[in-house]
């Protein structure tokens, strides 16, 4: 039997996790720094942001450096401890994976502050915008070196709050604020499953600490049934319970169905915003943290997570097909890509997750960024022309290439990183992801056909589909014609004019980063990127499993790869070619399009609409709710509020009664006494009457008594 | 004999009763200081009956011819003399009344119980004046001296007393 | 001719005295009162030296009371006469200085 309490001794700190707290607190810094400058000095904030997030970033990237494919750094102190129980540490947990999420969440942060910089100019809540992005940065810093599962908690926490008040930035737009409370509550809903995951943990093991949970849970064992792991023993079920319930805090921040409707709102952000909260960092933290507790997972909870995987990516890019808005489409894909990647941590392709976590946050972070290039110039362009269009609505776009060719290009790398082209980073990562998914398949269905398929087969589909809306709104976006300036016929001299070169800066590094040459030397082979050899997958440390499942799932996802990389290619192509043929230029779609109001039939509408999720919410959670909160609030007002009222005037009545009695009895008891006493105090004070005679009577008084004595 | 004594004895004392009643419920001082004569009278007849010539006597002079005359000089000197009468009111009427009763129904209810009878009677051969000069002289004569120099002590102090003093010495 | 009278004679006018003390409110009343108490106590030692005239004691006894009270009474006025002089009455119950 192991003793939690040797398995938490202080770990000394050394270099690497001293620099680690300081990229953590630059940017707490910086928020502390914006929210005492003065409101006059607004700009500073924007350079006290940059240049923090940039230190982070530098130090990031030497820390990378210096411990890529080292052993993971371990440091913590004792927080506190209570009772018998072990002590409760804190401390950074240095792997590399953090190390990657380190360099992807400070890098993205300091291009979205640069990016920001242009694109929030003359905004009334510049200094708060840059604070808040400080604020956020911090706290995801923190998820991402957190060693203990609570204070990863704490900090997941920090990360909602900061992304609620990032979202409801345009605090006067009844719509911002609606949206990022309906991120918030819909995240709760997620967390609240996360803290009972906790719960069970704690529970079982006493602590909370990464790597002691890591040889806890190997040194338990199962006996009929039993989940025994020390002196404490729950039934199995609890093992699975406590995997899913951890991913339910991942299903709520990574957007996960059932919980994913909070995304497409949460555009209502600044643009940038979207792009390192939405595309790269906080959405990413519920795969980053499903990797960090992939050991503690069983094969069950695994399953559960791939199904949710599956389904998360296809819905997502159904709903992505009929959106009109640039960067609803986009979020819709971002709920389709977080679906893989947990798809992918489901079936134990724990390596591709995490490579296509990070390839994700570059080519989507440079589609939103790109998209906010588009809105803004859009802006601008209906500032100058002086007429009022939403900038979001592709319908009111087309044909920008012409007047943004730099961020077309960025557009078009990123849209094929997404898509999965070789030779773009998509390609390698989604590979693998699928080779992953369909050697898990084959695993678990022992080569019958079985509805474990399912779980690939979405994801081929899911690739087509993604081909499709990518190509669609490629298409919508940037060729064609200008259709509003086409519509309110607006003279030829306004154009729309480039963006500025800050934009250009941190579109150029993401759109560099969307390449495959980047990640992998051979680009059309994701088994030979540098990233895949170097993270190596941690072994499934549960009770009872089988020591050759993930072997066998590693050779039969190499043994596969040819067939899976041929097909997905095959689905691209497939994707491309319809997308092209329904959405070219001149098309009668694209002739159509300015005009066109939501969606023209069943399925279109279930797309647009994303499934109407919210309106199944509605009907089914927020409707009864309201209406059991109505009749609740009668029974307050009717049967509590009346029962209160009828107490309140018995006790009232009682109250009085009680006075009357006080002053009546024992008032009359206490005045009685006085009045007594004071009469007694007046017939002795007769007697003391300084009269001579009165004395003599009395002392013939006491001879009679005497005498009476002695007669008698 | 017997009846002889009794009647006069029966009349002295209900006069002494009578007399000292009227000392009790009289207002005016006068006419007590005079009913007090009378009952000192009455009460020098009842020494006679006893057989006491010599208190008699003495009871007579001293009190009916010294200390009453000295009460109404008091009397005199302490109240203006008009024509209403020196008036002086009682109160603690009610106390004096019961303990004044109770302690007479005690004593009575007392002297009853014990029996006087069984005490024997002896006559003296000597006269009784006689006898008294004698023993005051031998068997008495310390408590004499020491009642003569009590007499002139009370009559310095008294003196003392009511005599007019300097203002030095006055407060 | 038995003693019994005597003493309830002496009773009475005891009595008597001590009521005259205890009601009257001029001083030179309450010395009455003294007299006749006094008197009441001499009718017994009287009644007692009676019964055997031998020895006289009684008698005796009388004759001194009557010289203290003659002392007494000669004291008493003079008190009086002081107290008349300090507070102008011999009214006892306005001379109430003991009160508590």
């Amino acid at each position: 039997m192991i003793n939690p309490a040797d398995l938490l001794e202080p770990l000394a700190w050394s270099q690497s996790t001293i620099l680690c707290l300081l990229v953590l607190l630059l940017p707490l810094f910086s928020f502390i720094v914006i929210a005492i400058l003065p409101n006059t000095q607004a700009k500073a904030s924007a350079w006290v942001g940059m240049f923090m997030t940039l230190i982070a970033s530098i130090i990031s990237v030497h820390l990378l450096i210096a411990g890529w494919q080292g052993a993971g750094i371990h440091s913590r102190v004792e927080w506190f401890s209570f009772g018998h129980l072990p002590p409760f540490t804190v401390g950074v947990l240095l792997n590399d994976p953090a190390l990657l999420m380190l360099v992807v969440v400070t890098v993205i942060s300091f291009l979205v502050h640069l990016f920001s910089t242009a694109y929030m100019a003359g905004d009334a809540g510049y200094k708060k915008y840059f604070g808040f992005l400080g604020l956020f940065t911090f706290s995801m810093l923190g998820i991402i070196l957190a060693d203990n599962v609570l204070v990863i908690f704490i900090f997941w926490e920090l990360v909602g709050l900061s992304s609620y008040l990032l979202i409801s930035h345009w605090n006067h737009k009844e719509s911002a604020i609606k949206a990022a409370k309906k991120a918030f509550i819909v995240n709760r809903v997620g967390d609240v499953g996360f803290i009972i995951g906790l719960a069970i943990l704690w529970s079982q093991f006493n602590t909370l600490d990464l790597e002691a949970l890591k040889v806890l849970m190997q040194a338990s064992t199962i006996e009929n049934g039993q989940w025994i792991a020390g002196a404490h023993s729950v039934s199995l079920p609890w093992l699975t319970a406590a995997g899913i319930c951890l991913f339910l805090g991942a299903m709520g921040k990574s957007a996960q169905f059932p919980l994913q409707v909070w995304l497409p709102d949460a555009m209502e952000g600044p643009t940038p915003v979207s792009a390192l909260i939405h595309a790269a960092t906080m959405v990413a933290a519920g795969v980053y943290l499903m990797a960090r507790v992939f050991p503690l997972m069983s094969i069950d909870a695994l399953t559960f997570v791939a199904i949710i995987g599956s389904v998360t990516a296809f819905m997502g890019a159904i709903a992505a097909l009929a959106q009109h808005d640039i960067k609803k489409v986009l979020a819709f894909s971002t709920i389709s890509q977080l679906g893989y990647m947990l798809m992918g941590m489901g079936v134990g392709a724990y390596d591709a997750a995490l490579f296509h976590l990070f390839t994700h946050a570059f080519f989507k972070a440079c589609l939103f960024l790109s998209a906010g290039a588009i809105i803004h110039a859009l802006h601008d362009y209906a500032h100058r022309a002086d007429i009022h269009f939403d900038a979001q609505d592709m319908r009111n776009m087309g044909g920008l290439r012409k007047y943004l060719p730099f961020t077309f290009i960025a557009y078009l790398v990123s849209t094929l990183a997404l898509i999965g082209i070789p030779f773009f980073s998509g390609y390698l990562s989604k590979d693998a992801l699928l080779s992953g998914a369909y050697a898990w398949a084959d695993l678990m269905s022992e080569r019958t056909l079985s509805w474990h398929y399912l779980v690939p087969d979405l994801g081929f589909i899911t690739v087509v589909l993604t081909a499709l809306y990518m190509v669609r709104q490629l298409l919508l976006v940037f060729f064609g014609d200008f259709r509003i300036a086409d519509e309110r016929s607006i003279e030829a001299n306004i154009k729309v004019k480039d963006v500025p070169w800050v934009m250009k800066t941190a579109l150029s590094i993401l759109a560099l980063m969307s390449f495959g040459f980047i990640w992998s030397l051979n680009p059309l082979n994701h088994s030979l990127s540098w990233f895949l050899s170097a993270l190596k997958t941690p072994t499934i440390l549960v009770p009872g499993m089988n020591g050759n499942w993930q072997n066998n799932l590693v050779e039969l996802a190499e043994h596969n790869h040819m067939q899976v990389t041929v097909i997905s290619v095959f689905m691209i192509v497939i994707g491309g070619l319809v997308a092209w043929f329904i959405y070219r230029p001149k098309g009668k779609y694209a002739i159509n399009y300015f005009s066109r109001q939501g969606a023209s039939n069943v399925w279109q509408w279930l797309s647009f609409n994303n499934w109407y999720l919210d309106e199944i919410y509605n009907d089914f959670i927020i409707q009864p709710i309201e209406v059991l909160s109505q009749k609740l609030q009668l029974l307050d007002t009717k049967v509590i509020d009346n029962f209160i009222d009828k107490f309140a005037i018995f006790n009232i009545i009682l109250g009085h009664l009680t006075a009357w009695v006080d002053r009546n009895i024992v008032d009359g008891l206490v005045n009685f006494s006085v009045y007594f006493v004071g009469r007694v105090g007046l017939m002795t004070k007769s007697m003391q009457g300084g009269k001579v005679q009165s004395y003599i009577a009395l002392a013939f008084v006491g001879i009679l008594i005497f005498i009476f004595w002695i007669i008698w | 004999m017997v009846v002889l004594i009794e009647i006069p004895f029966y009349i002295f004392s209900g006069l002494a009763i009578l007399f000292a009643g009227v000392i009790l419920f009289t207002k005016n001082l006068l006419y007590g200081a005079f009913s007090l004569v009378g009952t000192f009278l009455c009460v020098a007849a009842i020494y006679v009956l006893a057989q006491a010539e010599f208190v008699a006597v003495t009871q007579l002079m001293v009190y009916v011819g010294g200390i009453v005359v000295l009460l109404i000089f008091g009397v005199m000197l302490t109240n203006k003399i008009t024509d209403k009468g020196i008036i002086t009111s009682s109160y603690n009427r009610f106390l004096g009344a019961i303990i004044a009763i109770s302690l007479f129904v005690v004593l009575f209810y007392g002297i009853l119980k014990i029996n006087f009878g069984a005490v024997k009677g002896q006559s003296a051969d000597m006269n009784n004046v006689n006898q008294i000069g004698v023993e005051l002289l031998t068997e008495y004569l310390l408590p004499f001296e020491i009642a003569a120099v009590v007499l002139l002590i009370a009559l310095i102090g008294s003196s003392v007393i009511s005599g007019y003093k300097t203002k030095e010495t006055d407060e | 001719m038995s003693s019994e009278y005597y003493f309830i004679l002496a009773a009475a006018l005891f009595c008597i005295g001590l009521a005259v003390i205890i009601t009257k409110k001029n001083a030179v009343m309450v010395l009455m009162g003294v007299e006749l108490v006094l008197n009441a106590a001499n009718i017994n030692f009287v009644a007692v030296n009676k019964n055997n005239l031998v020895s006289l004691d009684g008698q005796f006894f009388a004759l001194f009371v009557i010289v203290m009270a003659a002392a007494e009474a000669a004291v008493g006025l003079a008190i009086i006469l002081k107290l008349f002089k300090y507070y102008k009455t011999t009214e006892l119950d306005k001379i109430n200085q003991l009160k508590g």
